[in-house]
């Protein structure tokens, strides 16, 4: 049934990054989220995905646990694991006036999570970083 | 992600299709790096194929325009639609690289041929 929570865990390898957007997408669509608000999910979903694969685990392996539900007329994703402290939303946004060669590299991917999804949560809960996003199926 | 590459009036014309995400991004990147190893330095990016893009697409594009920049050349690109149009917005990178909706006025954009 659509109302309930799904959760599913993965390696926190970039290799599994294309299965992780394949569940979110395939949880958020049978919820009813819109194919324009799905590709909004898939870009942040792989922002922080790739994030989580990248700086969680730098003594190696470790997991990803995913899950989706409903709530309020939103579609929520939670991306959780076990490593190390790292709030993504930490950092800066990027200083968009600034010309080409002044422009910064970093802090894009949260800049673009912020913009195309309708909240973002960070807490660190016990030795987990707990990440939540939320759209809401009436933005198009 | 499909790569196809013609050289016309000095500059090398790059048709990127599908995505350019984190997975893709480093087969995109050997592409242009090998362009400018054999000496081009005015890219034009046709994006009319492009699906999608996350933020790694969008540092190497930046990556390849601070390269070229410094040395005489430019990236220009055209045929954004979509998702990919939205992310160039919302990044605000529609503001400092040239977006065109057609391959003539991009390439034309970088003033005399050669």
């Amino acid at each position: 049934m659509p109302n309930e929570r799904v959760t599913r865990s993965f390696a926190a390898k970039l290799g599994q990054v294309p299965g992780v957007l394949e569940f979110v997408i395939s949880e958020a669509s049978s919820r009813g989220l819109s194919p324009q608000r799905l590709m909004h999910l898939e870009l942040s979903v792989e922002e922080a995905a790739v994030n989580t694969c990248r700086y969680a685990y730098p003594q190696g392996e470790g997991t990803l646990e995913v899950s989706v539900w409903e709530e309020a007329g939103h579609i929520m994703v939670e991306l959780a694991d076990a490593g190390v402290a790292f709030d993504p939303l930490a950092k800066a946004d990027p200083d968009l006036d600034q010309p080409l060669e002044n422009r910064p590299v970093g802090g894009l991917g949260i800049h673009l999570i912020r913009r195309v999804t309708d909240g973002v949560d960070y807490r660190r809960t016990g030795d987990r970083n707990v990440l939540t996003l939320a759209f809401n199926k009436e933005r198009r | 992600m499909e790569l196809n590459v013609k050289q016309e009036h000095g500059c090398a014309v790059v048709a990127v299709k599908d995505r350019l995400d984190t997975l893709t991004v480093w087969d995109f990147e050997q592409k242009v790096n090998g362009l400018i190893g054999e000496g081009s330095r005015r890219f034009v990016l046709d994006f009319s194929g492009l699906d999608y893009i996350s933020s790694a697409g969008l540092r190497s594009i930046l990556a390849l325009a601070k390269k070229v920049k410094g040395q005489g050349g430019g990236v220009a690109l055209f045929g954004l639609k979509g998702l990919v149009k939205e992310i160039f917005a919302v990044s605000g990178f529609d503001t400092v690289l040239p977006i065109f909706e057609d391959e003539a006025p991009a390439i034309q954009s970088f003033g005399n041929a050669q």
